[in-house]
């Protein structure tokens, strides 16, 4: 199972009783496009791009974090409903950080 | 994170600079870093023409954007490679750049197909000389870069080797102790060094991750995924390794190389004595005329060898 599923929330919360606004639907999570090898995982919000990367384990310095046509500052809160693509800047390789 | 000048909502922050930009603020940032380069190493003038050599990449796209912004004369050469799944590619991006920004500022893309003027793409005549892939590259561009900036009277050759690229390399040749090499490190090199056309990287300035946001916030599309053939190369260690200590200590790769210059301009005036003794060893190639400091250059000797591997 890759990693990232991890994050998301257990599935079985899906059956909530009560009707929720789509926001907060507890299924909901934000989509983040990644490279080397290109894939797109969910990550629960809200989150701010600095744990985002962190949590994905990658150095700020090598990338940037594109919300539709616009960069994200490293503060910025992420919503569920956000879609986000990570792009490595490094040209011919991503970096990883290491973890510990 | 607001801009640092403007105070309205910042795109991109800057921990080197501890500094954060709107789109506008950033761009004249990244324009004046490039017009301080030029300056700081004299590359080239008003007057001068300049030839970029592009990839399709966001770093050379970047410099020819940001001199034609700034209002220089920059023509810019592409060298199709023929490499499967990533020559098209990356061709498609600069000619559709040229199509829509470069044209209307009056500069022209030429273009070198491999394929066509060496009869095979840079794999097979790799193969057919067996080396390295990226070392038959290397003799390939260099030999048609200059050329063309030699035979069509440009002043100045340009390339969008940024402050990554040059701090991944002097760390290569330091942890190497390749001394000679550290001499070609200036971002400014001057025509004779090599026998080769003037050479300048306006970008050294700037970082891999300010390039890429310059192309992103300017909808400059280029190629991300770059040459297949760079995977695993040292150099993107060096890079990986040099981007952790800027994360954690933001100014690391600038004090580096930016440092180094500082110390070997100090040192001696390298250029001139390289020039001179570049100029007492140069002769032109017996077969094509351009400058070697051997009896034929090696691009006329790796075509010789390639052509007697291409069967009739
Ligand atoms: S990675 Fe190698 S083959 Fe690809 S463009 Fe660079 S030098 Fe040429
Ligand atoms: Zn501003
Ligand atoms: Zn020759």
């Amino acid at each position: 199972m890759d990693a990232f599923l991890r994050l998301t929330p257990d599935a079985s919360r899906k059956n909530h009783r009560l009707p929720l606004p789509p926001e907060e639907a507890y299924d909901l999570a934000m989509k983040i496009q990644l490279s080397h090898p290109e894939r797109q995982v969910e990550i629960k919000g809200p989150k701010r791009v600095r744990e985002l990367l962190r949590d994905l384990n990658l150095v700020a310095e090598a990338h940037l974090v594109i919300r539709g046509d616009d960069l994200v500052t490293e503060d910025e809160m992420l919503k569920d409903t956000d879609e986000v693509e990570v792009r490595p800047v490094i040209s011919g390789g991503s970096v990883v950080r290491r973890k510990g | 994170m607001n801009c640092v000048k403007c105070k309205t909502k910042a795109v991109i922050g800057l921990p080197r600079h501890n500094a954060a930009f709107c789109k506008p603020c950033f761009n004249e940032f990244v324009h004046d870093q490039v017009s301080r380069a030029i300056k700081a190493e004299r590359m080239f003038g008003r007057a001068d023409r300049i030839l970029v050599a592009v990839s399709g990449g966001k770093d050379s796209l970047a410099l020819w954007d940001v001199l034609l912004k700034l209002g220089y004369h920059a023509d810019a050469l592409y060298v199709d490679l023929g490499i499967p799944g990533y020559s098209a590619k990356s061709r498609e991006e600069v000619e559709r750049y040229a199509d829509r920004v470069a044209k209307p500022c009056h500069a022209t893309l030429l273009i070198h197909t491999v394929q066509e003027e060496e009869g095979a793409g840079i794999r097979e005549l790799a193969d057919l000389i067996n080396r390295p892939t990226c070392s038959a590259c290397g003799t390939i561009k260099r030999y048609q870069f200059n050329r063309a900036a030699v035979e069509q009277d440009y002043d100045v050759m340009a390339t969008g080797h940024n402050l990554d690229d040059e701090a991944a390399r002097l760390l290569g040749n330091v942890l190497h102790w390749q001394d000679d090499y550290l001499d070609k490190q200036s971002p400014s090199l001057p025509a004779s060094v090599e026998g080769f056309a003037k050479k300048v990287k306006p970008l050294y300035r700037l970082t891999e991750r300010e390039l890429a946001a310059y192309a992103v916030l300017n909808r400059i599309d280029y190629i991300v995924e770059e040459c297949p053939m760079a995977k695993g190369s040292k150099l993107l260690l060096y890079k990986e390794v040099l981007n952790r200590l800027e994360t954690e200590s933001p100014g690391t790769k600038q004090r580096f190389y930016w440092g180094f210059l500082e110390k070997q301009a100090k040192a001696r005036p390298v250029p001139t004595s390289m020039a001179e003794k570049d100029q007492a060893t140069l002769r032109p190639c017996a077969t094509c005329g351009q400058p070697t400091t051997a009896e034929t250059c090696s691009y006329c000797k790796m075509m010789a060898r390639a052509k007697a591997g291409i069967p009739r």
